[in-house]
């Protein structure tokens, strides 16, 4: 099964600047500071492969020749790392350098730029390397949600489907999605099923009333309209209900209404556990398709 | 009548002659070294990206510079009386990289035929180099240090 992270948990790129000049480093800083983007620094190699793993950044931005481990040793061990990351690394040479520049695409540079640097030029640059790595890795999880979507599919499409069959769906969902919780509740049993990202707690010990928001939100699930919060404690909740996503470490939820024949049937609930700035247009539309592959296969129960 | 249109005439050309030596590109001779030491373009590019803090930006760019380079010439030299060609690539590279940065170009394509010929092997010749890369350096420094006292008025 393909892992789909989060589009993008983060509206700010992260680039991550690698020089051991102090001085180049702060107008490097400066100059990508002012566009906007979040900056980490580090000073040679070997602090960037440090720094990269915990940040994940966007782009990484890295000189040619710098102490302990220079610009191209550092980039062939990002290139080899398990994921195989496609992240954007622009290698930074001195002058014309033609031998450094063919040895910074060998060890697998997306691009380079020139001492002394032309600020606007690197500007340029690196917006169009995030915009068109955006893109790919927007493809990419288009391609996996396909996959993802298809195998889905045909799980449901087997005969003698119960309740219980939709448990292993569920966790391939959480896991696929990487969220921390996905429950599936059903109005006129009342009954639900859930999985559970390890280490968070399950949503047996409390009122799913409640947690749905029922008495808020009913006549939007009718209307089959998905209720998306991005940050709990931005909207108005009794002191009860934010005690129990409290305790369900809970910051955002997404709940999608299932209707059969047009009556609200249940509601697939997603939670995270992070308050999100947004939640990205792209997981909306994936979880109501799945809760209309879910109207149709629940309709025969 | 005609005599007082000859020097009509003449007065003229004494005005143009005037107006062109006026609008003629004088330079001081600080100016002039400046500009043949670094290139203006590069400093103004810095200048403008700090805003309004541009010069405060600049002042503590052309410091840093100015601190860490002897290190770096000293690397060189004793990079060279030791036949250290790895010592002498890493030193080179890191002096051509900040000089170019701060627009000194001529010093850092001495630093980088430095670097090339370390990274060749032999540095033999490599001695031969350090003066001149000495003597522009001396150049550099004044040109930045005008720079200082231009960006602190």
């Amino acid at each position: 099964m393909t892992d789909l992270k989060p589009i993008s948990d983060r509206s700010t790129p992260v680039v991550l600047i690698t020089d051991d000049d102090n001085a180049l480093r702060s107008l490097l800083v400066m100059a990508l500071k002012a566009e906007g983007y979040e900056i980490e620094e580090a000073i040679n190699g070997e602090e960037c492969l440090v720094k990269y793993a915990r940040l994940q950044p966007d782009l990484v931005l890295l000189d040619a020749l710098m102490p302990e481990m220079d610009g191209f040793r550092c980039c062939q061990h990002i290139r080899a790392l398990p994921d195989r990351p496609q992240i954007p690394i622009l290698m930074i040479t001195f002058l014309d350098d033609r031998e450094s520049i063919d040895q910074a695409f060998q060890a697998g540079a997306t691009d380079y730029i020139t001492k002394p640097i032309h600020w606007s030029m690197l500007r340029q640059r690196v917006r169009y390397l995030l915009a068109s790595s955006h893109v790919l890795k927007e493809a990419e999880q288009q391609k996996n949600w396909e996959l993802f979507f298809r195998n889905i599919l045909a799980q449901l499409s087997v005969s003698g489907l119960v309740w219980e069959s939709l448990i292993p769906l569920l966790n391939q969902c959480q896991q696929f999605f990487q969220v921390e919780r996905i429950f599936l509740y059903q109005f006129k049993n009342q009954q639900y099923l859930e999985a559970i990202a390890s280490g968070y707690p399950s949503v047996k010990d409390f009122s799913l009333t409640d947690l749905i928001l029922e008495k808020v939100y009913l006549e939007q699930y009718q209307q089959g309209k998905t209720i998306a919060i991005a940050d709990l404690e931005q909207i108005e909740l009794s002191t009860a209900q934010q005690e129990i996503f409290v305790r369900l470490k809970t910051k955002a939820i997404l709940m999608v209404p299932i209707l059969i024949k047009e009556k609200l049937w249940g509601l697939l609930c997603v939670h995270r556990a992070a308050a999100q700035p947004v939640w990205e247009e792209t997981i909306l539309k994936r979880f109501q398709d799945l809760a209309h592959l879910l109207a149709i296969a629940c309709n025969h129960f | 009548m005609e005599t007082i249109q000859s020097l009509n005439l003449a007065q003229g050309q004494l005005e143009q002659q005037t107006e062109k030596f006026m609008d003629a590109d004088l330079k001081n001779p600080q100016e002039e070294l400046e500009e043949s030491v670094l290139d203006r373009l590069t400093l103004e590019a810095i200048r403008e990206m700090g805003g309004e803090d541009g010069d405060f930006v600049l002042n503590n760019i052309i410091q840093m510079y100015l601190e860490t380079t002897p290190p770096y010439l000293q690397q060189i030299e004793t990079a060279i009386a030791t036949g250290d060609p790895d010592s002498l690539r890493r030193a080179a590279h890191s002096l051509g990289s900040s000089s170019a940065t701060l627009g000194a170009m001529n010093f850092a394509k001495l630093c980088k035929e430095l670097e090339n010929l370390a990274r060749s092997g032999p540095i033999t010749t490599a001695e031969k180099l350090f003066f001149p890369l000495q003597t522009e350096y001396e150049k550099v420094k004044i040109a930045l240090t005008l720079q200082l006292k231009d960006s602190n008025d």
